[in-house]
Formats: C-alpha cells, sequence, structure tokens
C-alpha cells in the first residue's frame, strides 16, 4: 500500500522527478557512451598499433646510407630497425585549383615485418609509377584506381598512377603539423610510393633520411635516446621524436584523455546535482507529508518502513534515470564510436556495450538517487507519532541582513526585505541554487565558447602570426637575398621575406625538445611572434632565443635560463639563454632574428622558406610550379578557408551542446523553484489575500532568483576559467594548448542561457502562484 | 439601520470532493450593513467558512450575486477580485499567516503599502500594545502577540470589512479576550463592519448580529440590541 502512495506521490510532482531523471540520465549516459565508445577508440587504436607495428622512435635525419641503419640494431633495447625517406612535394590533380601538398613516404614493396606498415584498398605500389593516397586526400579530389596524379620535384614533373588508398596508424590523423593541426583534405595529403619511385623523384639512391625504430619490451624512449642521439648524430639528426610527439598519435592520445575524463567525472556531477535536488524534495514532501506521516506510525508502521517508503522515490528516479541513461548511451556509443573511427581514419572496430555500463549506471544513478532520498528521509524517523501531529516550530532568523545593514531597509521594499530574508533563512536551498546557476554558467560558457576556443585555436594564426597569403617551403636552404630576389620575379608580388627554419634539438640539463629555430628578418611585416593569450607581438631577440610555452613546459626553462642547440650545422653543443616565452596555442618552436642565428650557429644567412603577399596567387603558384627550388606551395587564403568550410558543421554540435547546457540549468532552476514555491504557498496565498497580484507575488521569488543568479554567476565566471584552465592543463601538449582565457561571448551567452533557463521557470512558478488555491493553501495547519 | 455596503443575494457554492458532489451553500442571501459588528456561528461543515471566503472574494460562488460597491464581486474577474482584496477587505486568520521573513512592524508595513488610506502602522502597534515587539519576527512572539499583529495587518489597510476566521481559536482565554478587544476597538473607532466567524457562541453575545449557519443556509438571524462588552464574554 504503502508502494501506491509513492507511486501517486511521484505522479503528482512528475515533473520535479522528470527533472532529476533527466540529470540522472544526461549522467549515465555520458558514462556508458564515452566509456564505450573510448573503450572502442582505445582497442582500435591498440589493435592498429601492434598490427601494423607503429614506431616507437622516429629519427629525422639530413641523410644516412640504407647500409647504416642495420648496425643500429645492436643498441640495447632496439627490437627493430627500418627507414625510408620523406619528403614534401607539390602535386596536381586534374581538374582541382588546389594548392596540393604531397607528404610522400617511400617503402619496399613485399618487405614483411615493415615497421610503420599501411593497410591498402586496392593495389599496393608495385611499379615506379604507382602511388596510394590518404583516403580522404583520395575522396577529397574523387580519385580512382588506375587515375594519374602529378607529382613536381627537383623542377620536373612526375606521373604516378592511383592503385589505391591506404589506412595507417601514423596517419590515423592527418595534419601538415608543426601550426597547422587541421587537416585540409584537399590541400594536404600523404602518399606511399616505391623507394626505386622516391629514388627517381630524389635522384638518390640507397639513402634514407627517415629512421624508424619499435622497442624491445619494458623499454622507453628515454632509454635508447642517448645511444641513438650518438648514432645518429653523423647523419644529420635533425629530430628524434617518441610516438608521443607524432602529431596523429598526440591528437588522438588528447582526445581519449578527453573523452575519459568526460566520461568518469561528468557522470558523478549531474548525479550530486540529482542528489542535492532529490534531497530538497523529499526534504518539502516530508514536511508536508507530517501529519501522515504521524498517523502512520500511529498505525504501527514502524520508522524501517517510513524510511524505505521514502527512500523508494529515490530508488525509483534512480532505476529510471540509471536505465534509461544506459539505454541511451548504449544508442549513442556506437554513433560516437563510428564518428571517432572516421575522423581518426582508424579499422571499423564494433565495440559492445559492457554490461558492466548498465551495473555502474544503476549502481550510480539507484546510489546516488537513495542517497538523496535518505538524506532528505533520515528526519521522517526523528518523529514521534505525537510530534509529528503538530505542526513543525517555524525557523527562526538567527542573521538579520537587514538589521545588520542599515541602509537595507530605506532601499527594499517589504517585499526585498522578505526576499532577501528568505535567502538567508534557507541557506541550503539558496547555496544550491547558487551552485546550480554557477554549475551551469560553467557548462554554458566552455559550450558556448568552443566556437570561440576553435576560432582562437586557428584563427591567430592567420590573424596575428602569418601576415603573409604564400608561403613557399624551399628543397633546401638557399642565401637570403637570393631567396627574396626569387620572389620578387614573381609578377604582383607586393612584400617578400626568407624565413630560415633550423631543426635542432634545445637541451636544458636532462631534457630534450627537438624543434624548429625560426629565424626571422629583424624588419619582419609578414611573420610576428605574437603571444596569442596576452596578444602582443615581440621583435624578433637578436640576444637569446623565445621560446614557446609548449617547448618552455617541455623543458622545464623559463626566462633567463641557459639553453643548450644540438644541430646538424655543428658537433658542438651552442649556449644560448631563452629571451622569453611566449603563450602559443598552436604549435611550438623557438625564435630569433635570422642574423643573430646565423652568428650563433656559424653559418651564413640563408632562407629555408620564403613568405610573401600578392595579388595573384595563381600566377605566384605557377610560377613556384615550374622553379626548382621551391618544395612546397601553400596559400594561407586557401587554408583557412578550408578551415572555415570544415568547422561550419561544428556550429550545430556546438549548439546542440549549449541547448543542453541551457536544459540542465532548467533543471536544476526549474527543480529547486518549484520546491522553494511549494515550502512556501502559504506564504504567497496570504500574500494574495492580502490582495498582492500574482505580480506582486512573483516580484518576491525574482527578486530571489535575481540575487542567488548574480552571485551564481559571479561565482561561475572565474570557475569557468577555472574549469578551462584545468581540462587544457589536461590535454596540454607540446604541439598545442587550449586557449586558457574564455572570450567575453563566452560569458555573455552563458550569462543569456541562465536567464532564460531563470526566465522559464519563473513563468512556470508564476503559473502555479496564479492557480494557488487560496482557501485549501490557508485551510491547512501552518 | 446604517447603510448596506454589501447584498449577498441567493449565492451557491458547489463543489466536487471526489466523486461527491458538496453543496457548501444552497442559497444564501444576506445584508451586511456598515461599522456593524457580525457573529457567524455554525457547526463544523454548516457553510460558515465558505460564506466568509466568498464574501473575502478568496472563492467564487457558484450562483447567486454579492453586490459590493456597485459591482458583483461573485463575477468578478482575478484582476477585480485582487483589487477588491487589496482596497476593501481586511483577514484575520486563525493561524495568523504572518509573513516569517519580515517583523511585525513590517508585515503591518506591507499591508499598509498596499493601500490608499492606510492607518499608520505606528498607530495600529500602539493600538494593539505591541509597540516594545516592533521589530520581532513572528516566531520571537506567541500566540496572542501573532494574532494581534495579525489584526493590525488586516486593519492597516483600512477596509471596509474586516473578516475574522476563528480568530480566537488557537489563543488561550485571556488572550482570545485581548484580541476580541482589538476588533471591537476597531469596529467602533474606524466604524467599520467586523465579521466573525466562530464555533463559540459566547462571542455572539457581543455582536450586533449574530447569523447561524446550518446545512448550507442562514437558519436564523438574531439582532443583539444588547451587545455586551468583550471582558464580560467569557466561555
Amino acid at each position: 500500500m504503502l508502494f501506491k502512495k509513492a507511486y501517486r506521490a511521484i505522479w503528482a510532482h512528475k515533473r520535479s522527478y522528470l527533472a532529476c531523471v533527466f540529470l540522472i540520465m544526461i549522467g549515465t549516459m555520458m558514462l556508458t557512451a564515452m566509456g564505450t565508445a573510448v573503450g572502442g577508440l582505445i582497442n582500435a587504436r591498440d589493435y592498429f598499433y601492434e598490427e601494423y607495428r607503429l614506431a616507437h622512435v622516429t629519427a629525422q635525419v639530413g641523410i644516412i646510407p640504407i647500409s647504416a641503419v642495420d648496425r643500429l640494431r645492436n643498441i640495447p633495447g632496439i627490437l627493430d630497425v627500418g627507414h625510408r625517406t620523406v619528403i614534401d612535394v607539390r602535386a596536381e590533380v586534374e581538374n582541382s585549383d588546389n594548392i596540393i601538398t604531397l607528404r610522400l613516404s617511400s617503402f619496399v614493396p613485399g618487405e614483411p615485418y615493415r615497421i610503420n606498415d599501411f593497410q591498402v584498398d586496392g593495389f599496393e605500389p608495385a611499379m615506379q609509377n604507382d602511388i596510394v593516397l590518404n583516403m580522404m586526400f583520395k575522396d577529397a579530389h574523387g580519385l580512382e584506381i588506375g587515375e594519374n596524379i602529378t607529382i613536381f620535384s627537383q623542377g620536373r614533373a612526375f606521373r604516378h598512377e592511383v592503385t589505391g588508398s591506404f589506412k595507417s596508424p601514423e596517419h590515423a590523423y592527418i595534419a601538415r603539423g608543426g601550426t597547422d593541426i587541421l587537416p585540409d583534405n584537399a590541400g594536404f595529403g600523404i602518399a606511399y610510393i616505391t623507394e626505386d619511385g622516391m629514388n627517381n623523384l630524389t635522384g638518390r639512391v640507397g639513402t634514407a633520411n627517415q629512421v624508424l625504430f619499435t622497442l624491445m619490451d619494458g623499454y622507453v624512449f628515454e632509454d635508447v635516446q642517448s645511444a641513438l642521439q650518438d648514432a645518429l648524430q653523423p647523419y644529420g639528426l635533425i629530430a628524434l621524436n617518441p610516438r608521443d610527439a607524432h602529431i596523429s598519435y598526440a591528437v588522438l592520445d588528447m582526445q581519449i584523455l578527453g573523452m575519459q575524463a568526460v566520461s568518469t567525472t561528468m557522470p558523478f556531477v549531474f548525479v550530486a546535482m540529482a542528489v542535492i535536488v532529490l534531497y530538497l524534495m523529499l526534504k518539502r514532501i516530508i514536511e508536508q507529508e507530517r501529519t501522515q506521516i504521524g498517523t502512520l506510525k500511529a498505525f504501527g508502521y514502524s520508522n524501517k518502513d517510513m524510511l524505505l517508503h521514502y527512500m523508494a522515490y529515490g530508488g525509483i528516479t534512480g532505476v529510471l534515470g540509471g536505465l534509461l541513461g544506459f539505454l541511451y548511451g548504449a544508442i549513442m556509443s556506437n554513433f560516437y564510436l563510428e564518428m571517432f573511427l572516421e575522423f581518426f581514419i582508424m579499422p571499423q572496430l564494433v565495440q559492445p556495450v559492457s554490461p558492466i555500463y548498465l551495473v555502474v549506471s544503476l549502481a550510480i544513478a539507484v546510489g546516488g538517487g537513495l542517497l538523496g532520498s535518505f538524506m532528505g528521509a533520515t528526519k521522517a524517523l526523528k518523529l514521534t507519532p505525537s510530534e509529528a501531529m503538530r505542526p513543525e516550530s517555524p525557523k527562526p532568523i538567527k542573521n538579520d541582513p537587514i538589521g545588520k545593514i542599515k541602509g537595507l531597509k530605506f532601499i527594499l521594499t517589504s517585499r526585498g526585505q522578505m526576499a532577501l530574508r528568505g535567502i538567508v533563512r534557507n541557506p541550503f536551498r539558496s547555496g544550491f541554487i547558487t551552485l546550480g546557476v554557477s554549475f551551469s554558467f560553467i557548462l554554458l560558457a566552455i559550450f558556448g565558447d568552443m566556437e570561440g576556443i576553435v576560432d582562437t585555436l586557428l584563427y591567430a594564426q592567420f590573424e596575428d602570426i602569418r601576415l603573409y597569403n604564400v608561403r613557399v617551403t624551399l628543397n633546401r636552404p638557399i642565401p637570403y637575398d637570393q631567396a627574396v630576389e626569387s620572389a620578387f620575379a614573381v609578377p604582383y608580388i607586393t612584400k617578400a621575406e626568407g624565413l630560415w627554419e633550423l631543426p635542432v634539438t634545445l637541451v636544458n640539463r636532462h631534457l630534450r625538445e627537438g624543434t624548429l629555430i625560426t629565424g626571422i628578418h629583424i624588419d619582419s611585416r609578414l611573420f610576428k611572434i605574437f603571444d596569442t593569450n596576452l596578444g602582443v607581438s615581440y621583435p624578433p631577440p637578436v640576444e637569446g632565443l623565445i621560446i614557446t610555452n609548449g617547448i618552455a613546459d617541455q623543458l622545464n626553462a623559463q626566462a633567463g635560463d641557459i639553453l643548450y642547440i644540438s644541430t646538424f650545422l655543428s658537433r658542438d653543443y651552442i649556449p644560448v639563454p631563452i629571451a622569453g616565452v611566449i603563450e602559443q596555442n598552436v604549435g611550438s618552436g623557438a625564435f630569433m632574428e635570422i642574423s643573430a642565428l646565423a652568428t650563433l650557429v656559424e653559418h651564413p644567412i640563408v632562407a629555408s622558406a620564403i613568405i610573401f603577399n600578392t595579388d595573384s596567387l595563381q600566377q605566384a603558384t605557377d610560377f613556384f610550379k615550374e622553379s626548382p627550388l621551391a618544395a612546397t606551395v601553400d596559400s594561407t587564403d586557401a587554408t583557412l578557408q578550408q578551415y572555415k568550410d570544415m568547422m561550419e558543421p561544428m556550429s550545430i554540435m556546438y549548439s546542440a551542446m549549449f541547448l543542453m547546457g541551457v536544459a540542465v540549468a532548467f533543471a536544476i532552476i526549474y527543480n529547486t523553484a518549484t520546491i522553494s514555491l511549494s515550502e512556501r504557498q502559504r506564504e504567497f496565498a496570504t500574500l494574495r489575500v492580502l490582495g498582492l497580484t500574482v505580480d506582486e507575488v512573483c516580484e518576491i521569488m525574482r527578486f530571489e532568483y535575481r540575487v542567488l543568479a548574480a552571485v551564481g554567476m559571479a561565482i561561475g565566471a572565474p570557475l569557468a576559467s577555472g574549469v578551462l584552465v584545468a581540462q587544457n592543463a589536461m590535454l596540454d601538449t607540446s604541439m598545442m594548448s587550449m586557449p586558457s582565457s574564455l572570450s567575453p561571448m563566452a560569458y555573455v551567452s552563458a550569462a543569456f542561457g541562465c536567464i532564460i533557463a531563470i526566465m522559464v521557470s519563473n513563468f512556470s512558478a508564476k503559473r502555479k502562484i496564479r492557480k494557488f488555491d487560496m482557501v485549501e493553501v490557508l485551510k491547512e495547519r501552518a | 439601520m446604517n447603510e448596506i455596503i454589501m447584498e449577498v443575494t441567493n449565492v451557491t457554492k458547489e463543489y466536487k470532493m471526489g466523486e461527491v458532489t458538496v453543496h457548501a451553500l444552497r442559497g444564501v442571501s444576506l445584508n451586511l450593513y456598515a461599522g456593524e459588528f457580525v457573529v457567524v456561528l455554525g457547526p463544523s461543515g454548516s457553510g460558515k467558512s465558505t460564506l466568509l471566503n466568498i464574501i473575502g472574494g478568496i472563492d467564487k460562488a457558484s450562483s447567486g450575486t454579492i453586490m459590493f460597491d456597485n459591482k458583483d464581486i461573485g463575477n468578478a474577474s482575478d484582476k477585480e477580485l485582487t483589487a477588491y482584496r487589496r482596497h476593501a477587505v481586511g483577514f484575520v486568520f486563525q493561524f495568523y499567516n504572518l509573513i516569517p521573513n519580515l517583523t511585525a512592524r513590517e508585515n503591518i508595513v506591507l499591508a499598509a503599502e498596499m493601500s490608499n488610506q492606510p492607518i499608520p502602522p505606528d498607530e495600529l502597534l500602539k493600538a494593539v500594545d505591541l509597540t516594545d515587539r516592533a521589530n520581532n519576527f513572528p516566531t520571537q512572539l506567541s500566540g496572542g502577540q501573532q494574532q494581534r499583529v495579525a489584526i493590525a495587518r488586516a486593519v492597516s489597510k483600512n477596509p471596509s470589512i474586516l473578516l475574522c476566521d476563528e480568530p480566537t481559536g488557537a489563543l488561550d482565554f485571556t488572550t482570545g479576550i485581548q484580541v476580541l478587544r482589538i476588533l471591537k476597538d476597531f469596529n467602533e473607532k474606524y466604524k467599520k463592519t467586523v465579521i466573525i466567524i466562530t464555533h463559540n457562541a459566547s462571542i455572539g453575545q457581543m455582536a450586533n448580529r449574530i447569523l447561524h449557519v446550518k446545512d448550507g443556509l442562514i437558519d436564523k438571524i438574531i439582532v443583539n440590541e444588547n451587545p455586551i462588552s468583550p471582558e464580560q464574554v467569557s466561555w
């Protein structure tokens, strides 16, 4: 019979319970969906890495004879060694206007146990002119097997026949790297050609510029780092990188970390919110059912019966929320996993939803539901039947803000005073509303600024750093003046400068980091050293290096410290002070004035890239297509447009996330408003009898919510920033760091979302006040 | 006889309790006069509270008319009823219904703020002998003190009619007499109509008229030519 009573009570307050179920459902949905998807992603990754032997260490060298590679196998800890030549070249696809860069990798056809192997859909290249392309690039250009692609190398054009597409673990995520961390499927691709084909392109035989290593079990990068550096230094070691420095590995790892963080923390946050709402609701219900409790106890129901009865409210809510969340999560998990596997170009593995998620979802949901209702119901246990029959003694006012703060009495109307005291007299309820608003504000600010974060992340590169519209990467460094002169030979060029990108290893005590030092002309107007956090640009330093925050963190170094440069240009380590550390969200590197860099490494001033502005992009591209100097030509405008096109559909997702934030805010605020209204219906009915209009009565609630929302938002604003910083610290890599500040629009939209949720709740409260049956309410005991 | 301030004609009230239709009022007609002191007596469920609620504009009649100031409040809109409660009537409840977040004085000010011709709150606090408790919250007052504040609050709007639902029901005898004295003073000093609903037949002795309600009808009306003072009432 008590169950029937519980069922009817839940039905009577169905909206409030539904809001709790919604909160729990969202939490457990995240647990199941994200948990399953991340599990599937990890499995797919591990399978892919293992099956296709992703290198543990990759060494980039100037040039190494293939005959020398095998000797590296003797270094302790090295399991296997591979070699290849990797070069960036310009390419052209028929009927495509894109400026294309292809990263070509060589391989030996039929080689067993190939490191960094790849899975071909079509035919593996066998002939000199065969080529396989990464799937997204092939699809972006609508290339079919048997069609041709033209590659430009050393000023010559080579036609290659497409034999298929491939997937590979090192290219699960494809981006140029450096500061270009987003895929540009039409403008940048990866391709495999035979070693013979590569020899034909480069004119070099029996050499490689990349050495790949797998390590024995129990060995890590640091164990072999030093020995490999010594062994490879004679071949012009440019960079020695562990797996995690690879863009594909780093982005995938960051995604997995992010998803794990979301799937493990968010369910508890949402369920905790539901616990508090349930506690408040049960507390209120028990106050309302005081007489019933007394009657039931007088009839002989035990404390245990009463406790179980009220805990059933939370239990049912938990079971519903947990089950719905699990089911919803199970449906969403496939969607998420497919989306991620497609995004990361990985084998389509099926990840069944583990029953453990049902158990955990139900455990969290029911545990939370029972806890919330237990906290609210314990009061029912303490009541003796006679106590329960009497009205509860009113709460005394201990801290009267109006008495303490003199001016308030004159500023506030009676209704304002009521509202303010209402806040102070109910610290738990007020605290929860404040907390709910803060939580919603944080969610909305972060969800609302995802687009802003991506904008900052990407567009700063184009608006504040790269002020040129074309960049030509040269096959090899050439004297600076020659580089700039060659640029001015191109028609319609308005400004041109050279950049010298020198691959180095920066060393601070035992810490090492491979990077590029970019030498910039002292009067450069096309490339800025820009701090994205402070929004300040710095002139290239003539004494010392400016390094990015990612490098500084990896080297545990700060401005004023002395670093040592290891470069293939010199056998010695060259000391150099850190002139400054700047924050850059995307990419990492070091910067110096170009002639100072030349002096430092005792080398003539050279340029490895030319940057310029032109009014005729097509003519510039055509010019450099014929040039034997140019390896690749990139247009910043085209890249930016590509990013914009790619990010457009994301806006819909961000809007959906923002709406979910509003729904959560509404669930919290609506429930607290309902509870608050229920607690005060007698008070409000009295005011209505006294002659106050519905609007005047609502004004009291509105005043309270305005004050609490203002406090909640004031707390939420710095917390949102803090959560962003914490989240970014977790996702920080030397390659990329998320912006650590939210845009003003994020705060505005979060405030807007909270205000909308409050307005809807208040509107609902107004409807209830309008429908108050004054006779019924006032008939009851106080 | 004074002027008629309200004409109640053939008022009925029916409401559903589950599947049963309850006829709370079956056709009540009466006139209320300016400045009179009326006591409504009747057993539980007789319809006296329903009558008071309808007169007070917090409940609506099923049929009939209640004319006040040339308006039928029985068929008034919510907005008109709010304005009626705001300016024309004052309520005193059995369980006081003071606003817990306001002090005694603030409770009175709250009501006074709504009126066009309020009675000064401090004057009323003095009248109910609570000047020294003006800044106390309801929880810091005894039941009798709370009821005196409730009366002062109802009176502060300077209403034409003061409606009291069992005003002494929750009080001991001495406090009850104090409360009746205040109601009588208001009636005499400001010449306002006071209607008291009670089970307590003794209170009827201080009224100008006593209405007996039975089974949703006015059973009889007794005109009391010699009302006694509250202090003479005993129960």
